[in-house]
Order: structure tokens, then C-alpha cells, then sequence
């Protein structure tokens, strides 16, 4: 198989702040091929910003980028190697600072963001803007870049493009912008576009649009993209390959259906289970009890397994990677979970683990058999999603998370 | 002049809510009781834009004295009709800017109607003022979006929750502090947090103390605005789960209003959809779900991403944006976009010639297409051969005016002599205009297919 087009191996980004080091990206490695849509899911706090933006190195103070590699087309973004004194440094052929200035954002890399009025500057029209982008990094001159940049606009679906290349970003709706900023990303035909949410913000009807407008352009350039969300439904209109990060990890990695309907990691199954559907009505549904911890304190062993209805005693202990648990479609199916047999890691013999009850809510540890709110639905569903509180001889490690997260 | 939704409109006073439904709906719904909670008829909210001294005011010169008091107004509820069901839950789905959040807050009194009657246990609430008002709002409560901003971070927990109760004089000082923890442990909190801020809890913990302060004065009606949309999946659903719970064990009544149909659809006994300030169609959840009835409803089903890949099917994308409600369309407002604008009949169109009419006249309004030779018009938009008879003959008229050649970007011709604008305003007032849905305001009762609710849709294709 040809090399592929991004590669990022054991990628760790970490943010040095007063209260402890936050650990955001954890060793993650991922590949995206050419012509690919991979995606990258999570919830608020998975990392999954922060890993997308590590690719580009636009990692800010206080983070930076403690480990890993990201190659890009035989180049390297960031690599490390040990220097004469055991030192880590910077490998010769990275990239300078330059040097992904000029060679990688914008021409080769692009990023499209989800709030397009921050990513388009108000004072400046939006055929000033595109048409400098173009000017700067195709070293067309005015006219041409002008006329190009009209072509754009067209070509992503802005009607008028002539009368509007001269009207200001607070003059288009939002699907309009984000369609803006597509054609600025398309503008220089880049390998990769990194999407970061980009329709998170907009209804449903215009995100559907922007789907088909990428979906379209997708087939004419042949761009990969990198697709950050946390939207199941988009992932599964759009993706090819998908990871799915917990806590600064990818827990799960497989071709789109393998995910769906091959599920190998019980986060990514709890996440499935806990939407409401659109196309069928669920009668209840079952939520991921409590809340994801902070990464600066991250749970030992499995760090999914104080909510896991799986999780038994050899998850607090044994911290999994991710590992290939099935083949298909050519493509490797990850999986971190050590109930898979490829880990060995004793887990049918472990005693499961009293998962501490409930959730997001802090109900004090004896007071919740009560049945909480509401009425025997509400009892049942509780006997349903999780093992009975009992002896809890795991308390200690739980404590931390369950309750209220402080901010 | 049509009354959405509702099964029979008459003043209120004549009728005791017991009676009522069952006598004239022939007691339909199983789930939900018989007994009306609130009815609203004809309500409208307009807001006139601009603010401050001469906002108001306009010079036109064609008349005398050239002032125009006149002010441009926002439609932003316009004429809308439903009603809810004790228990029940109705959900009210639209996409952003279709009026549904003003239709809640003006539901509440929280924004004053511009006409219209709501009828809450069978009292307008549009003419009360005053103290009357206020004691009707200990039992209708709202929930907020945002659990962020809608928490006062200088309060403690308890007393947030207690407030409305002081507000409305209930209880005493102990016996809030008592119902507040009572609440707080209701709502899958620990009551011990009763000391503590807001900025301690995460964002679904801050929902659940909003809804533990709307159930402290004991209300039989909340407004749900949006409650979950700014929550992880996750916690969303542990939320959802907590609103059911609590919706049965005090027989609460929601209106549910949110952007997100798969949470409407798991949430909703009935749902609504709303555009542009109208309600286009309102049934039974399985129903509206299975068997819409209404373009925008079908296109917004369309839309949503399923989570399944193997559901992949055409993605519905709806033409264009949503017309300004300053001045909405005619008739039915969603015929701007809708793919099945019926033909007008003034004219012998086949369906087919219809359809490419109607893609080319808005392909011309929105100017989606370069400038090309009229024959290239014909081919690409009507296979080379337009539609017979008049219609025709408007067509050809149409591509005539159109420019052939693009203009050269230096050259600035002035907007209106490139014949755009020309060509589109005779395709839209011999074809769009022309159509029964500019003409009059749709409006109709359906069978369903599920379930035995009556379904509306304010669609001409049921006519």
C-alpha cells in the first residue's frame, strides 16, 4: 500500500497551566490516505482540537508537543530525537517554523473552523480577502487572482458571486460563510482540508448543503479531509475511516461501518446508545453515567472505566492501547479495550467492577437507591445501565470523578 | 383565515376545559388527557426594528408631508394556532430565525403579543396585567438554552432555586430550604450542594438546577427552550431522562422547543414545525416522523445525518436561504424554496416542463449560472426544448434580456441594465406569483396514518 498522505504516531500535546500539566493529546497515531475523509469524534474535552491542531503546529503557549511524529508527504511537521546528552530535541528535518508557513498552511494543509465570523476579518470584503489569499499563495497577479477568487465563490454555490465578491462577512448568513471559507481552503487545491466542526453552528438543512457541497468538491479535487466532530450523523454521511477519542486517546479506530455496526469498544457503544435517533423512536435512552474527568487527573488503568458497564477490576489497573482487534475493508479495526483477547491481559477471570452508580449528578453515594428522580421507569432504568451498588471495593479510584467536575 | 392546529376555535369563556375536548375531538388521545392546558389562537409577535427616537421615521417624497411613521416590522410569530394537552409533551422544531424562541417567550408573557389570544386553563393571557399576571406565573415556568448564563454565579445553589418561591411568597424560610433540597434530589443532585455556586457544576448539573428552580413554585406548564442543545450527547440524554421522569411524577405539561429533531422526536407526544414564523405543520409524532405531509418538514427530515452509514441516502438539500421576515413571502411562506411550488393555472405546463421552469426561474433569481448564449439557456435548462405556448413564449422572453457574455471584471455596469433583474422579475410574476401558493395562505386538516390526532400541514398540495 502507498505511503499515506498524513501520518501522525504517538502524537502528545500537552498544556503546562498553574493547576498541573493537562495531558490533552495522549499518544494518539492515526493515518489519513489520499482522498480520504477520516474523522475524528468526540465529546467537549476529548481532544480532539487540540490533536487537529497539532498537525498544523499551531499549538499555542501554554501547550506544546511533547512526543510523536506527523509526517506529511515524506516531510516531516514535528519529529524528536535524542541528542549527545540524552536531551530531546528537534530532528533536523523538521520543518522550521517557515518553512510550514510558507509550504504547508494555506497550500498543502488547509483548516476551515467552525465559527466562520471569527475566521473572516469584518473590515475587509469577502472578495478582498479570498482574492489576497490567493494573490499571496499563488503568486497570481490581481486580476487573475480576482477573477479566480469569483470562480470560487461560484464554485462552492454563492449566488451573484460578482455582486457579492464586494460585500462585507456580517452581509452573508452563516452556511453562506462557511461556504466562504471553504472556497478560501479549496483556493490553493490543498492535499488536506482539516474541518474543525465547520457545521456544527449552522441548521440542519444548510449543514446538509455544505455536506453535498463537500461531497461534490471531495470527488472533483480528490482532497482527504480530516473531519472533526462530535456528530455521529455526520460521521456516518461523510467519513471513510473514523477515530473516536476518550479523554486524550483514541479508543477506537475502523472503516465507517466496522464502527457502526462492528462496534469493538464499549465508549464508543455507550455514545451510539446514548442519542436520540432521528429516523426511529427509542423508548429510552441510555446515558453514559457521569462525566468525562479532567485530562489533568486522568483515571488509572482504562481511563473509560469508571463509567463502563463493562469495566472489571483489571481495567483500574491496566492501562490499554489501542489495538488492531479486527481486519476490514483493508483497514486495521483498533480497538483499547482489554476485554479483546488480543491483550491477555486476564480479563474474563476479573471480577467485574461495582461501576460507581450514577452520575453526573453527585447523588451521594447511599442515597441513590431510592430510585432518584422520578418513578419506577426511573428505578429500572437505573437497575438496567448499571450493576447494583454493593460493596464497592473500588471506591478510591472513583471518587474523583464522580460528582461535580470543578472548573 | 384558517386556524392552525386547533380542532375548533371559540372563545374560551364558553366553554370548562373537562368538557370540552372530550365532547369535540371525540376524545382522541390516550396518552395525554383530555383536558386542555393552553390554547393559543391567531397569536402574532412583531417587532419593529430599529429603536431610539426617529427609528420610526422615514422621508418619502412622493407624498405629502414627506414623513412616513410607518416602521418596518419583523414577523416573527405570525398568526399561529395549536394547542396542548395536559401531560403532554409538544415539541416545536425550526431552524434558526423561524420564531420558535419568541413564540415561547410570548407564550409566557415574557414578550408582549401583537394580537391574538392565549388561553392558559381557560384564561387569556394576553389581558391580564399586572399582579394577576405575575400569580399566573408561578405556574407556567421557562427553562433557558444556556446553563451557563442563565444561573446568577453570585447565588448559591439553594438559594437559585429557592428565589422564585420568595417571589411568590410561598412557604416560609424552612420550609423553602426543605423543598429546594427535596427538589435538588429530584432533579439527580446531591442535596448537599445546596451551599454551593454554580461555577462548581458542570453544564448538565447546571441544567438540572434550572429545572429544580422552574419546579420549586410547583408549576403545571414549563417552556423548554433549547434545554439541551449546548450538552454533550451523553449528558443530553441523562438530562432527557430526568425531564421524562420528572414530566410523570408531576404530571408536568412542556412545550419543547428545539433545533434538533432527533431530540424532538424522542422527547415529543405531538411536534410542530415551524417556518418563518408560521407553523407549517403540526401531528402525532409518529406521524409527522413517518408521514410528513409538508415540503419544509420533508426536507428538514431529509437533512438530519443519521447515525448509521448505512442509511446513506440522497441528502435532501433545500434551495436557497430563508426569505427575511421583514416581508415574507406570500401565501405560504416556504414556496420560495419548496420543490414542489405548484404550477401555476393559467398555463398548459407538463410536470416535467414545470420543473424546468421552475429550476431555471430560480437558478435566474439567485444568478446561479455564468452568463451563456441563449441556445446553451435552452439546453442546459430545458433540454433544448421550452415549454409549449404561452409559458414558452415568457421563457424565451426571459432568456432573451439575460446578458450572453460575461461582463469583463473592470467593466461596472450599472446593476440593473445587465437584464437579470429584468429577467427575473417577469419570471416570478408570470410563474411564481401565479401559483396558488402566493395566492392564498394554506391551510389543512389530514387523516393520519398514524395514530388518530388530526395532522395539519399548511401545504396546497393536500387542496
Amino acid at each position: 500500500m502507498t505511503d499515506p498522505l498524513l501520518r501522525v504516531e504517538n502524537l502528545k500535546t500537552q498544556f503546562f497551566t498553574d493547576a498541573g500539566t493537562v495531558r490533552a493529546v495522549d499518544g494518539i497515531s492515526f493515518e489519513v490516505r489520499e482522498g480520504e475523509i477520516v474523522g475524528l469524534v468526540g465529546e467537549s474535552g476529548a481532544g480532539k482540537s487540540v490533536a487537529s491542531m497539532s498537525l498544523l503546529r499551531l499549538i499555542e503557549d501554554p501547550g506544546e508537543i511533547v512526543a510523536g511524529e506527523i509526517t506529511y508527504k515524506g516531510e516531516t511537521i514535528f519529529g524528536l530525537e535524542e541528542g549527545p546528552d540524552g536531551e530531546l530535541r528537534e530532528r533536523e528535518d523538521m520543518l522550521s517554523n517557515e518553512e510550514i508557513r510558507t509550504q504547508i498552511r494555506g497550500n498543502e494543509i488547509a483548516v476551515i473552523f467552525q465559527d466562520p465570523m471569527e475566521s473572516l476579518n469584518p473590515v475587509f470584503t469577502i472578495g478582498g480577502q479570498l482574492r489576497e489569499f490567493i494573490e499571496l499563495n499563488r503568486d497570481l497577479p490581481k486580476d487573475a487572482a480576482k477573477e479566480e477568487a469569483i470562480r470560487m465563490l461560484r464554485e462552492v454555490g454563492i449566488p451573484d458571486p460578482e455582486q457579492r465578491y464586494g460585500e462585507y462577512p456580517h452581509q452573508f448568513s452563516g452556511g453562506m460563510r462557511q461556504r466562504v471559507l471553504i472556497a478560501m481552503a479549496l483556493a490553493c487545491e490543498p492535499s488536506l482540508i482539516i474541518a474543525d466542526e465547520p457545521t456544527t453552528a449552522l441548521d440542519v438543512t444548510v449543514e446538509g448543503q455544505i455536506l453535498e457541497l463537500v461531497d461534490e468538491l471531495q470527488d472533483k479535487y480528490d482532497t482527504s479531509f480530516l473531519w472533526v466532530t462530535h456528530d455521529m450523523g455526520v460521521v456516518a454521511e461523510i467519513c471513510d475511516r473514523v477515530n473516536v477519542m476518550y479523554l486524550g486517546e483514541i479508543v477506537e479506530q475502523a472503516p465507517v461501518d466496522e464502527l457502526f455496526h462492528d462496534t469493538k469498544h464499549p465508549y464508543t457503544t455507550a455514545l451510539l446508545n446514548s442519542m436520540p435517533r432521528p429516523d426511529r423512536t427509542v423508548g429510552e435512552l441510555e446515558p453514559i453515567e457521569g462525566v468525562m474527568p479532567e485530562a489533568i487527573n486522568p483515571p488509572s488503568g482504562c481511563r473509560f472505566h469508571p463509567r463502563c458497564p463493562e469495566a472489571r477490576e483489571v481495567c483500574q489497573r491496566v492501562h490499554p492501547d489501542a489495538r488492531e482487534v479486527a481486519h476490514a475493508d483493508g483497514h486495521p479495526h483498533r480497538a483499547a479495550c482489554l476485554k479483546h483477547d488480543v491483550f491477555d491481559a486476564g480479563y474474563d477471570e476479573s471480577p467485574p467492577l461495582e461501576t460507581a452508580t450514577q452520575e453526573t449528578a453527585g447523588v451521594p453515594a447511599g442515597g441513590r437507591s431510592t430510585g432518584g428522580p422520578g418513578g419506577e421507569d426511573g428505578a429500572t432504568d437505573l437497575k438496567d445501565s448499571v450493576i447494583e451498588d454493593g460493596g464497592e471495593p473500588t471506591d478510591g479510584t472513583r471518587s474523583d470523578d464522580r460528582g461535580e467536575t470543578h472548573e | 383565515m384558517e386556524h392552525a392546529a386547533t380542532t375548533e376555535v371559540r372563545p374560551m369563556s364558553e366553554r370548562t376545559h373537562t368538557e370540552s375536548a372530550a365532547s369535540e375531538t371525540g376524545a382522541t388521545e390516550p396518552t395525554a388527557s383530555d383536558e386542555t392546558v393552553l390554547e393559543v389562537d391567531g397569536l402574532s409577535k412583531y417587532f419593529t426594528q430599529g429603536s431610539g427616537f426617529f427609528a420610526g421615521v422615514s422621508l418619502d417624497f412622493d407624498r405629502f408631508p414627506p414623513i412616513d411613521t410607518e416602521q418596518e416590522r419583523v414577523k416573527a410569530v405570525d398568526d399561529v394556532s395549536f394547542e396542548i394537552r395536559r401531560g403532554e409533551t409538544l415539541g416545536l422544531v425550526g431552524e434558526s430565525g423561524c420564531g420558535k424562541s419568541t413564540l415561547g417567550r410570548t407564550i409566557l408573557r415574557l414578550l408582549e403579543p401583537t394580537d391574538g389570544s392565549i388561553y392558559f386553563k381557560g384564561e387569556d393571557l394576553a389581558d391580564i396585567e399586572g399582579g394577576e399576571l405575575r400569580d399566573k406565573r408561578s405556574e407556567m415556568q421557562m427553562i433557558f438554552q444556556d446553563p451557563q448564563s442563565s444561573l446568577d454565579p453570585r447565588l448559591k445553589i439553594g438559594q437559585i432555586v429557592e428565589e422564585p418561591m420568595r417571589a411568590h411568597g410561598m412557604l416560609d424560610a424552612g420550609g423553602r430550604e426543605q423543598r429546594a433540597k427535596m427538589l435538588l434530589e429530584k432533579v439527580g443532585l446531591d442535596p448537599h450542594h445546596y451551599n454551593r455556586h454554580p461555577h462548581a457544576f458542570s453544564g448538565g448539573q447546571r441544567q438540572r438546577v434550572n429545572l429544580a428552580r422552574a419546579l420549586s413554585v410547583d408549576p403545571d406548564f414549563i417552556v423548554c427552550d433549547e434545554p439541551v442543545s449546548a450538552l454533550d450527547v451523553s449528558i443530553q440524554a441523562q438530562v432527557l431522562n430526568t425531564m421524562e421522569q420528572l414530566q410523570e411524577e408531576f404530571g408536568l405539561t412542556y412545550l419543547f422547543i428545539a433545533h434538533d429533531l432527533s431530540v424532538i422526536r424522542h422527547i415529543s407526544d405531538r411536534v410542530a414545525v415551524m417556518y418563518l414564523g408560521n407553523i407549517v405543520e403540526l401531528a402525532d409524532k409518529e406521524e409527522l416522523f413517518e408521514n410528513p405531509q409538508h415540503p419544509y418538514t420533508e426536507a428538514l427530515l431529509e437533512s438530519i445525518p443519521v447515525p448509521d452509514p448505512r442509511k446513506k441516502g440522497a441528502r435532501g438539500v433545500l434551495e436557497g436561504e430563508v426569505p427575511s421576515p421583514v416581508d415574507p413571502p406570500s401565501g405560504c411562506r416556504f414556496r420560495t424554496r419548496c420543490p414542489k411550488l405548484i404550477a401555476p393555472e393559467n398555463y398548459d405546463l407538463t410536470d416535467e416542463k414545470w420543473a424546468q421552469t421552475r429550476s431555471f426561474m430560480r437558478a435566474v433569481k439567485r444568478r446561479t449560472f455564468e452568463p451563456m448564449p441563449a441556445e446553451r439557456i435552452r439546453r442546459e435548462f430545458f433540454d433544448g426544448d421550452l415549454p409549449r405556448g404561452e409559458a414558452g413564449e415568457i421563457v424565451a422572453e426571459a432568456i432573451d434580456v439575460l446578458p450572453a457574455e460575461r461582463r469583463r471584471p473592470d467593466e461596472t455596469a450599472p446593476e440593473s441594465a445587465d437584464g437579470w433583474t429584468e429577467a427575473t422579475d417577469l419570471l416570478l410574476e408570470s410563474f411564481a406569483q401565479q401559483s396558488i401558493c402566493a395566492r392564498e395562505r394554506p391551510a389543512y386538516e389530514l387523516e393520519a396514518e398514524y395514530g388518530t390526532a388530526p395532522h395539519y400541514a399548511a401545504c396546497h398540495l393536500h387542496r
